[in-house]
């Protein structure tokens, strides 16, 4: 292994103060591993050489794009499993799907109201704009739980069922008082996705899963300002370095880059954490 | 500025038919090059085989103005930088876009900016183009963008290129891919460039060296292990995802064919350098990926003696290099 001085240079060159980072975006497929815990342990591993303290996990081992009510369960318990092997540096969402509402919301009750989760995520099985996900998000809301959406807006054609960043804004005006994380920010073609938010106050745009092309996070921060922005890099299927770099690289000042790796993550999570005694 | 015609295309093509001219001088003068470039004051190398100058064409760059380019560059530790040009995607008057490029790194990269002409072998004349980056402004890499220039590697122009430049020792980098095809602007959607055809022309060319830019989206593991064992190919690290994506790398190609590339500044610089950080390597691999495989790519240096000796299936493309280099 290289623990030469080269490294050490390289490190101080990218980490020349102290920086807390919170990675709101992290998934177990993809990590070598024969159990959930084996793969959290990988994925922190890694995360630690960039100074990643925390990581928010969800979707288990096996992903759907239209889970059934016991591929959801199973999703789910594979994440508890493994964020409760490492509590002090794993946060889990709760993996449901708005085609089975009552399933979705026996998974929120079981593991973030009565369980160790903070947080909803949802993907791909139907587009969010949906009433269907209403019932969903107010239970989310009642538990002080963040609805964490994927969102693309892919020139090649989403899915069926896959959101665009207008879709979540659609969805949170109707929910005004729930706190949403639009997950990609409409990914690689962010530049629209960013818009869509403007007059959105309740999402926070969160920069994963998508190449680290200059820009992005100076024109997030010049729409929605420095405390609306989020971390997170959707490893192991994306890079921590490559995503932490849209982060450390971009033109914005210290300040905000300590906000946006860390501190604006904290804040939406403080309440659910504060209920269920997690000290930050 | 050079004047580009110094050398007449007649005596270049000719005397490179007869097998002389760029073994003699013009590798003289790349010594001399080498020789002259300034010593940097970092206690470390690092050499960015893959940056750009000028405007993308889709988005604005904080850092494409070229000195503020630079400045970042050298502040993260870069001591130099292979720079091709952003026009080189759409103009279609290369020896124009050539001729800035050179101007621009010979007016602010103060020998840190080493530029990397294009070649676009469906122009008319094209070994015009390659005579005046090779002979007039003595670039040994040179950049190949098919994919926005409308060609496959199967074409026979492909093969008189690679040809002209494995015989004249230029490196060839060619983009595989710009951007992701899910977030390209509708009206002008780039696929990645098909690598299969370039098994063939190593073995036409067996002292060629290829590095793959932008390739790890786009070229499948074992293909890309395949190409490594056939010929002189290397990566660059634009674009390699996943976590730890160098343990992964190096398990399905040598370290030696790795250099860095950062792709900056259509990407944050950043996201390349912290790549090195986040893999666990052997010792000494970080000095192989940061400048010694860039070095032996670009003929500066005959490949590095590694623990161990040379990884087998290089020995015989190793031989055929120390033969062909005399």
């Amino acid at each position: 292994m290289d623990f030469s001085p080269r490294l050490a240079d390289i490190k101080q060159r990218l980490f020349p103060f102290p920086l807390e980072i919170w990675d709101g975006h992290t998934h177990l497929l993809g990590l070598p591993g024969k159990t959930p815990e084996e793969r959290l342990e990988r994925l922190l591993e890694c995360a630690s050489r960039l100074g990643i303290g925390r990581v928010c996990v969800f979707m288990g081992t096996k992903w759907q794009y239209d889970p059934t009510p016991d591929e959801m369960q199973e999703a789910n318990n594979e994440v508890r499993r493994a964020i409760e092997r490492f509590p002090s540096r794993a946060f889990g969402f709760v993996y449901v799907n708005p085609n089975h509402q009552v399933a979705s919301l026996d998974e929120i009750r079981r593991h973030v109201r009565d369980g160790p989760m903070v947080g909803v995520k949802l993907w791909v099985a139907r587009r969010c704009c949906d009433s269907a996900l209403d019932p969903i998000v107010a239970l989310a809301h009642d538990c002080d739980a963040v609805v964490l959406q994927h969102t693309w807006i892919k020139t090649t054609g989403n899915l069926p069922g896959e959101s665009t960043p207008h879709d979540l804004a659609c969805l949170a005006r109707r929910h005004p008082d729930a706190v949403f994380i639009a997950a990609h920010s409409g990914g690689g073609n962010w530049e629209i996705g960013l818009r869509a938010f403007c007059e959105t106050p309740n999402v926070y745009a969160e920069l994963s899963g998508s190449d680290p092309t200059s820009g992005f996070t100076e024109m997030a921060m010049r729409l929605l300002g420095p405390r609306r922005v989020i971390f997170g890099s959707d490893a192991p299927g994306r890079s921590f370095a490559t995503q932490l770099g849209k982060v450390l690289g971009a033109s914005v000042d210290d300040d905000t880059k300590r906000l946006i790796l860390a501190d604006n993550l904290k804040k939406l999570l403080a309440p659910i954490l504060k209920k269920k005694g997690v000290p930050v | 500025m050079t004047d580009p015609h110094s050398v007449t295309r007649r005596g270049f093509l000719g005397s490179l038919s007869a097998g002389g001219i760029m073994a003699g001088p013009t590798l003289l003068h790349f010594a001399q090059v080498t020789d002259s470039e300034p010593q940097v004051a970092s206690s470390y190398r690092l050499i960015d085989t893959h940056v750009y100058l000028f405007q993308w064409p889709f988005r604005l760059i904080h850092s494409a103005e070229t000195a503020e380019l630079v400045r970042s560059l050298k502040n993260a530790g870069v001591t130099c930088a292979w720079a091709g040009s952003l026009e080189s995607l759409l103009h279609r008057d290369i020896a124009s876009v050539n001729a800035r490029l050179h101007e621009e790194c010979r007016k602010y990269g103060d020998g840190f900016l080493v530029p990397c002409g294009t070649i676009n072998p469906m122009l008319p004349d094209w070994t015009e183009d390659f005579r005046q980056c090779v002979e007039n402004y003595k670039m040994r890499v040179l950049r190949l963008f098919p994919g926005y220039h409308g060609y496959t590697l199967d074409i026979p122009e492909v093969g008189r290129l690679l040809a002209l430049a494995h015989k004249c020792e230029i490196g060839i980098q060619i983009t595989i891919e710009m951007e992701d095809v899910r977030a390209q602007n509708p009206l002008l959607p780039v696929k990645p460039v098909e690598v299969t055809p370039l098994g063939r022309w190593l073995e036409d060319f067996p002292a060629l060296r290829l590095m793959l830019l932008n390739c790890h989206r786009a070229v499948p593991p074992q293909q890309l292990a395949k190409l490594v064992t056939i010929g002189w190919v290397y990566v660059d690290l634009g674009m390699l995802e996943g976590i730890a994506g160098l343990e992964r790398l190096t398990s399905v190609i040598p370290i030696e064919r790795i250099c860095f590339g950062s792709f900056a500044p259509v990407f944050y610089f950043e996201s390349a350098l912290l790549k090195l950080a986040e893999s666990h390597l052997p010792g000494g691999s970080l000095d192989a990926i940061c400048y010694q495989n860039a070095e032996t790519f670009s003929h500066r240096q005959p490949p590095y003696p590694r623990k161990g000796g040379f990884p087998m299936p290089y020995q015989r493309t190793c031989a055929v290099w120390l033969a062909s280099s005399g």
